[in-house]
């Protein structure tokens, strides 16, 4: 149950949802001109998040409507967290936004002159090891500059 | 931090006739003249013309955009590259060519209006492209020339132009030199590949002998070299696929956002991707085979 005040969900307007045919879905936050792949739980998420629920209403509703699917309440508050954890709403509580990092640094065309051996080229997000086939966690997926 | 290098579209006008001193090359249809001053008895730009021989343009005259100009060597063996009000320095001719080639090459992309650039390696054959968008150090490089063992002919190893043709995205050739390793080129002598150079004798630098022509892309392959590791294929999710073309794509400081966004999400639509962990190559090549005679999906 929500605590008192609970503040419902909703969604930065600015981040675009693109629905695949396969049922995934695209987000596209451009302050931070990243994007994550989202698993069809977790576009009806976000779907759901237009300021309708708060975080135990959406739960509530989810578990009770795909009451076939395993694990959905969990599979659905870590993709509510996630959201949250990447500033993708408005209203988040208890889950500390990452939203204020600010735009990536532009470095110029030459990135490692003599003169200045030190790249402040901001490195790419590393891709785990092994996938997990349970992408109803938004997969960061931030753009960085190409390297050699 | 820097001023970035100016250039030009591909469709504005080349005088033909041209400067000894003066170079011009088109990448990715932008072109950029890298003005040599003082003319250093013309090697290190004859270097950089053979670096960059698939792009070379008709020579430029004074009177066009020159927009680099490279000076030097002082005595201590330092090149200065300007670029408008911007001075950039670098030790030794090698050094200077490396730079000067990486540059160019990014500054074109850059300012190109290609649909989409990417950091991929592709590949064709029978008129198919495969994708293999990853990087440094996954093992692109070698995996894209390698399968030539398979028949497969490079467009490129880490630059992937790509336009929209008829509703379908198509890869382009980019015939950049690639760069390998001493153990990447042992790897590929191991499957008869065979490579030309150091090119303008620059280690490392290497090109193929043929390439490939423009394709559709057909599949979508992230690989990803662990040594040890058993080799799996994992499918990817249509955002999965369009969110690693997010993150590989070259910003494109001409273009609209949307045309970049929309190539992506067709090539999500009319390619699958798969992820490809894998240690040897011969079982890397089978399971690519496998993934290309996967039926294909229509969008």
């Amino acid at each position: 149950m929500d605590s008192p005040g609970a503040p419902n969900l909703v969604r930065r307007e600015d981040v675009e949802m693109h629905l695949m045919p396969d049922g995934s879905a695209l987000l596209y936050d451009p302050d931070r001109n990243a994007g994550y792949a989202l698993a069809p739980l977790g576009a009806l998420v976000w779907d759901m998040c237009d300021g309708t629920y708060t975080t135990q209403t959406l739960l509530a509703e989810l578990e009770q409507d795909l009451v076939q699917v395993q694990g959905i309440r969990k599979d659905a508050d870590r993709c509510l967290s996630e959201f949250a954890r990447l500033g993708l709403l408005t209203a988040a509580p208890d889950v500390a936004s990452t939203h204020a990092e600010g735009p990536v640094p532009d470095e110029g065309i030459f990135a490692h002159p003599i003169n200045s051996r030190t790249s402040t080229r901001r490195q790419p997000v590393e891709r785990p090891k092994s996938r997990s086939r349970k992408p109803e966690t938004p997969r960061r997926s931030e753009m960085a500059p190409p390297d050699e | 931090m820097s001023r970035p290098i100016e250039t030009r579209g591909a469709a504005e006008s080349i005088p033909a006739a041209g400067c000894l001193k003066d170079s011009t090359y088109t990448v990715c249809g932008r072109s950029i003249t890298v003005h040599w001053e003082p003319d250093p008895g013309q090697a290190g730009r004859e270097r950089l013309d053979l670096l960059l021989s698939p792009y070379r343009s008709a020579e430029s005259t004074t009177s066009s955009t020159e927009t680099v100009t490279v000076e030097g060597p002082s005595a201590d063996s330092v090149w200065t590259v300007r670029d408008g009000a911007v001075q950039e320095r670098f030790l030794g001719e090698d050094e200077l060519l490396r730079q000067l080639e990486r540059s160019i090459v990014a500054a074109c992309a850059r300012y190109s209006t290609t649909a989409l650039i990417l950091h991929a390696g592709a590949v064709e054959r029978d008129g198919i492209a495969l994708l293999l968008p990853a990087h440094s150090g996954s093992g692109k490089t070698t995996l894209t020339l390698a399968l030539g063992a398979r028949g497969w002919r490079p467009l490129t190893d880490d630059i992937c132009p790509c336009v929209l043709l008829e509703g379908r995205v198509v890869a382009l050739p980019n015939p950049r030199c690639v760069h390998v390793s001493d153990a990447s080129r042992e790897v590929l002598d191991s499957q008869s590949i065979d490579l030309e150079g150091p090119v303008a004798g620059l280690p490392g630098y290497y090109r193929p002998y043929s390439w490939g022509t423009a394709a559709p892309l057909q599949r979508i392959i992230l690989p990803c070299y662990h040594p040890g590791i058993s080799t799996q294929m994992v499918p990817l999710t249509m955002a999965e696929v369009a969110a690693e073309l997010l993150l590989m794509r070259f910003e494109q400081d001409l273009l609209p956002r949307d045309v970049q966004w929309n190539t992506i999400l067709q090539i999500a639509r009319q390619a699958p991707g798969w992820q490809l962990l894998y240690s040897s190559l011969d079982e890397a090549f089978d399971v690519v085979e496998q993934i290309v005679r996967e039926p294909e999906v229509t969008s």
